[in-house]
């Protein structure tokens, strides 16, 4: 449980174990801290502030970074790229993976979130039309995710190349061109209120959680079972690294391990659902580098963070941002030179289409240091994906062309999973045929079973998953506040 | 060839790791003498491997796609390791990252942009915390003190006998240093005030030059004394205090950056630490870092500074030659690497002071202040009629926080806290125990202190001021048995004066820009340089002087 004031921290959150956890009865379980469990642990947290219900938390990984690495004063963009290149730091699952070679897992306290880049938009209201819950339903838990997250369109504010290329784009067949809402804590230090964590992560989650009350948390802990007794989730089997088995008990399980690691846990659960693993999505993006003399705009450059709708195609999205690479997240411990040219990391982006076929599976004897099998994919796309990849060019070449600026490098469509907005594995909806969870996030038939990451999202649109993971977890832990 | 450091995975073990790594399991547990079985789980443990030349990359499963030939950062910082920096010859070589060393560093990277110079940089400590445990999210004040507070990171240094407080109870004392990446700098308070005139007077600096190097310190770690500005709390007790025969009282000067994140320039660590300056320093030019290395002594040759020797947490021995060498390994490591090297100086080691300290929370109501309340954060500063220094910070453990709100309370603490002159006296001392030796086989440290007359003095002084600083603030102070709580040496960080500046190497143990007394290219930078400091938190003339110190190695190089 919760150290007392007089023991000493050895860490930078206080840690329990997967042995000291399994004496105790939880009323929830969280599985997994990127996005979708830290969102859940904060919610939990505050919706069940003065009871005495416990909560707990576990991640497969250990303690990395304490905060986002772009906060970090002895980063720099060359430094932030290899330290998580580091094959140490994050796992290059897609490597064994032909139809999904781009994926990756960083696994830590945190996630991927330590690591994101920032970019939270929300689904367009249209975007819900086969979701089994409405845009309404979810504008509250919006509104939330982007207060706790500081979602701000104000990164780029004062910038003339921000104005100047919003106005090309406005003037140039791209009316809605506006600025990218992202997860950015601008504010200065006021009152004591601290905000030396620009970037979001999940481990800010975490902290609003820890100062809300307590929940124990064990890092290093691997989920490799949920257990089921008599149809109703009893807790979960918990492997550590030096391979002991704990069952750490609880009526209420949320998954929060990500589109891969979640329909895996299932899976190998013996979880029935003929949904789970399948209707894998992503977003197919165009990526391209682009570039414009500096003469061109004003002395207060800054940087451009552009959020660009396409005019009469829902479904795709343009953004970019720069100067790029190296200074768009520039660091306040070196000096910015006077360019001459100044370059853009454009992004045509649209998703693929929701098919059955499009799934993750367990191969046998592939199985991992904890007797699990690993993931395959199996991932193509559709009619439908190839004629929209030709009009992601094509409005990456128009949004160019409108902005005034020429290719530095010509637009190359990425490989899939180099995107990391892969989603709906264990998607929500009414019919347990076509969807692993029900609309608040629950595995069909298996009371107290939730899921609570990106593998429920149907991904409609082409807005980055994040925001909409966050706002569904809060959804999902504010259910079963109430119905616990 | 690279520093090798292997974080053990799900049930590896020095054997298993052996193999895997191609290597002799004798020589892991050599390497590695924490772990003692080779069949141990030791998962999460960084295990060092030997340095090879050439190592042949780890297979990945199925590699797919070619694996780039890239070395990848294992830390939040870059490292070299001592056997690679031990095949270098240094221009500088500094020991120590906290703020005097961090300062050294930066400056000269400053100084010298990218030029053929090499800089070398050992650090006795581990990376423990990547920057001020204040700009940490999951930290509060109660977890961060339980985070520091762990022997882990926190040494004590004994002090003979037992330690005659001011109330002349006898208790065992001691005085604490906190070693990892950036030192002390990681946990300070960030109080950033100049040293008054009177104080300024013991220096062998000229008060223009001061206040120059003042002038840079204070830029580069953004000292400002805005943290409370348009705070209820602040305007109104600052007022009370102003009326009440503190005129001198002000907004407390701190090391915070206050800036607003805009034009892609990001502030995301408010709280200064000696990161900072490895970070700008880092940016600047090739900079070599070794954590985990111990400096044992200095070698020197014709009254010259040759190198360092260096040891490795493997024990080993590395010599890293250096055609200058900064000590700045603080005021109780410095002395002990001079005394270990037989470096003679009647002074080394002498004069050490601290700060007497005494703190006492008083009570305001939330009622007498408007909407706004804020934060107070206000200096009494130390001066030539007043030598002690009174802080006052509030409210409760909210003077600084993050991801959660500040509740509406009917009283809020308010903490004074004081801290006293100490006369520098040549009894008070530390010096090497070679009837004991630490993990290393290096000798350990005692401390002589007492306190004079003269300090007793001041700490009455200091008690009454805290109480008629109370009283003007209206600010009920609570005192047990009519006595303050009076804080030991091991609570606080402000030890200083073992090497202490000055003209006389009989009573000094470095000359005015930090040399030390009779060697050549070897210089001090860090707290054992200060002469004298009042009651004044010292940090800021430290780091003034480590710039100046850097200035002069620059000047006499170039």
């Amino acid at each position: 449980m919760i150290k007392s004031a007089n023991e000493n921290m050895d860490d930078w959150i206080p840690l329990s174990t997967a042995r000291n956890m399994s004496q105790t009865e939880y009323d929830v379980i969280i599985v997994g801290s990127g996005a979708g469990g830290g969102a859940a642990l904060w919610r939990l947290c505050q919706q069940w502030k003065n009871s005495g219900r416990r909560i707990g938390l576990i991640e497969s990984g250990p303690l990395l970074l304490p905060t986002h690495g772009r906060n970090m004063a002895t980063m720099n963009e060359e430094r932030f790229t290899k330290y998580f290149e580091n094959p140490l730091h994050t796992e290059y699952i897609g490597k064994s993976w032909p139809e999904y070679p781009g994926a990756k897992m960083i696994k830590a306290l945190g996630g991927r979130t330590l690591q994101w880049y920032m970019v939270s938009p929300r689904l367009n209201p249209e975007d819900f039309h086969t979701w089994p819950i409405t845009y309404d339903e979810l504008v509250p838990y919006y509104l939330t995710a982007e207060q706790m997250m500081n979602v701000t369109s104000k990164y780029a504010a004062g910038s003339s190349i921000q104005q100047i290329l919003l106005e090309r784009l406005r003037s140039n067949g791209f009316p809605g061109a506006t600025d990218t809402p992202l997860a950015a804590d601008l504010e200065p230090t006021r009152f004591g209120r601290v905000h030396s964590n620009v970037f979001f992560s999940s481990i800010d989650f975490l902290a609003y959680a820890l100062n809300t009350r307590p929940f124990d948390l064990a890092v290093r802990t691997q989920a490799v079972r949920v257990l089921i007794d008599k149809g109703k989730t009893a807790g979960v089997e918990v492997m550590t690294p030096d391979f002991k088995t704990h069952s750490i008990r609880a009526k209420t399980v949320i998954l929060s391990c990500g589109t891969w690691e979640t329909p895996r846990l299932l899976l190998h659960s013996g979880i029935p659902g003929r949904a789970i693993g399948h209707y894998l999505t992503n977003h197919m993006k165009v990526f391209a580098d682009v570039k414009g003399a500096r003469s061109q705009f004003g002395e207060a450059a800054g940087v451009a963070s552009l959020w660009v709708p396409v005019p009469g195609n829902k479904w795709g999205i343009l953004y970019g941002f720069g100067t790029s690479p190296f200074d768009y997240f520039w660091y306040a411990y070196e000096q910015k030179p006077l360019l001459s040219e100044l370059k853009f990391r454009m992004v045509s982006a649209g998703p693929v289409e929701q098919r059955y076929e499009n799934h993750v599976f367990l191969e046998p004897g592939t199985e991992d240091e904890y007797g699990i099998p690993r993931l395959q994919v199996s991932f193509s796309h559709s009619n439908q994906d190839r004629a929209r990849i030709p009009e992601l060019f094509r409005t990456m070449r128009a949004a160019v062309h409108g902005m005034g600026l020429d290719f530095d490098k010509e637009p190359w469509l990425i490989e899939p999973g180099e995107d990391n907005h892969e989603c709906g594995t264990c998607r929500i909806g009414l019919d347990p045929d076509t969807s692993a969870t029900n609309p608040y996030g629950q595995i069909h038939g298996i009371p107290g079973l939730y899921v609570a990451d990106s593998s429920v999202i149907r991904l409609t649109g082409p807005a980055n998953p994040m925001l909409t993971t966050v706002a569904l977890a809060l959804r999902t832990a504010d259910y079963i506040s109430q119905t616990v | 060839m690279c520093l090798r450091i292997y974080v053990a995975g799900y049930g590896d073990t020095l054997r298993s790791i052996a193999s895997k790594h191609e290597t002799d399991v004798h020589a892991l547990l050599a390497l590695n003498s924490r772990i003692t079985d080779p069949d141990q789980w030791i998962d999460g443990t960084h295990v060092r491997l030997p340095a090879r030349a050439n190592a042949p990359r780890r297979q990945l499963p199925l590699p797919l796609c070619p694996v780039p030939d890239t070395e990848y950062p294992e830390h939040w910082i870059p490292l070299t390791s001592l056997e690679d920096m031990a095949q270098t010859e240094y221009d500088v070589l500094i020991v120590g990252t906290g703020a005097g060393g961090g300062a050294a560093v930066w400056r000269l990277s400053e100084q010298w942009g990218e030029n053929e110079k090499r800089i070398g940089v050992v650090e006795a400590g581990d990376l423990v915390l990547p920057t001020h445990g204040q700009n940490i999210p999951t930290f509060n004040t109660a977890r961060f003190e339980q985070f520091w507070h762990n022997p882990l990171f926190l040494k004590k240094i004994p002090i003979a006998g037992s330690f005659s407080g001011p109330e002349a109870s006898l208790v065992d004392g001691y005085f604490s240093e906190f070693i990892a990446l950036g030192g002390q700098s990681l946990i300070w308070a960030t109080t950033s005030p100049r040293m008054d005139d009177s104080v300024l007077l013991h220096f062998p600096v000229p008060a223009q030059e001061m206040a120059r190097y003042y002038d840079i310190a204070e830029q580069t770690m953004s000292v400002n004394a805005m943290y409370a500005r348009e705070s209820q709390l602040q305007d109104i007790l600052l007022h009370r205090l102003e009326k009440q025969g503190f005129p001198d009282a002000a907004d407390l000067p701190m090391a915070v950056d206050l800036n607003r994140s805009d034009y892609g320039l990001v502030h995301s660590n408010v709280f200064f630490s000696s990161l900072h300056f490895l970070a700008m320093a880092m940016n600047r030019r090739q900079i070599d870092l070794a954590v985990n290395a111990r400096a044992v002594r200095v070698e020197v040759e014709k009254e010259r500074a040759v190198g360092v020797q260096v040891m490795s947490a493997d024990k080993q021995l590395h010599l890293i030659k250096a055609k200058t060498v900064i000590l700045a390994a603080g005021t109780f490591e410095t002395p002990r690497i001079l005394l270990s090297s037989d470096i003679e100086g009647r002074a080394i080691g002498h004069y050490l002071v601290h700060h007497s300290m005494l703190s006492a929370a008083g009570t305001v109501s939330r009622k007498e202040f408007p909407e706004n309340l804020g934060v107070a954060g206000i200096l009494i500063p130390s001066a030539n009629s007043r030598p002690y220094q009174i802080k006052i910070q509030g409210p409760g453990s909210y003077f600084w926080y993050q991801f959660k709100e500040v509740p509406l309370r009917e009283h809020w603490d308010i903490y004074l806290h004081a801290t006293g002159q100490v006369q520098p006296r040549y009894e008070n001392r530390v010096m090497l125990d070679r009837s004991k030796t630490d993990e290393f086989g290096l000798p350990g440290l005692l401390v002589q202190f007492s306190y004079s007359r003269e300090d007793t003095a001041v700490i009455l002084q200091m008690s009454q001021g805290i109480q008629y600083a109370a009283s003007a603030m209206k600010t009920a102070v609570t005192v047990n048995g009519g006595k303050l709580p009076y804080g030991f040496p091991g609570q606080e960080f402000h030890s200083m004066g073992t090497c202490r500046m000055g003209f006389d190497p009989d009573t000094s143990g470095t000359d005015p820009y930090g040399r030390v007394h009779g060697v050549s290219g070897l210089y001090v930078a860090d707290n054992s340089i200060l002469p004298a400091s009042g009651g004044t938190s010292p940090t800021l003339t430290t780091v003034a002087l480590a710039i100046r110190t850097a200035d002069d190695i620059v000047e006499k190089m170039d």
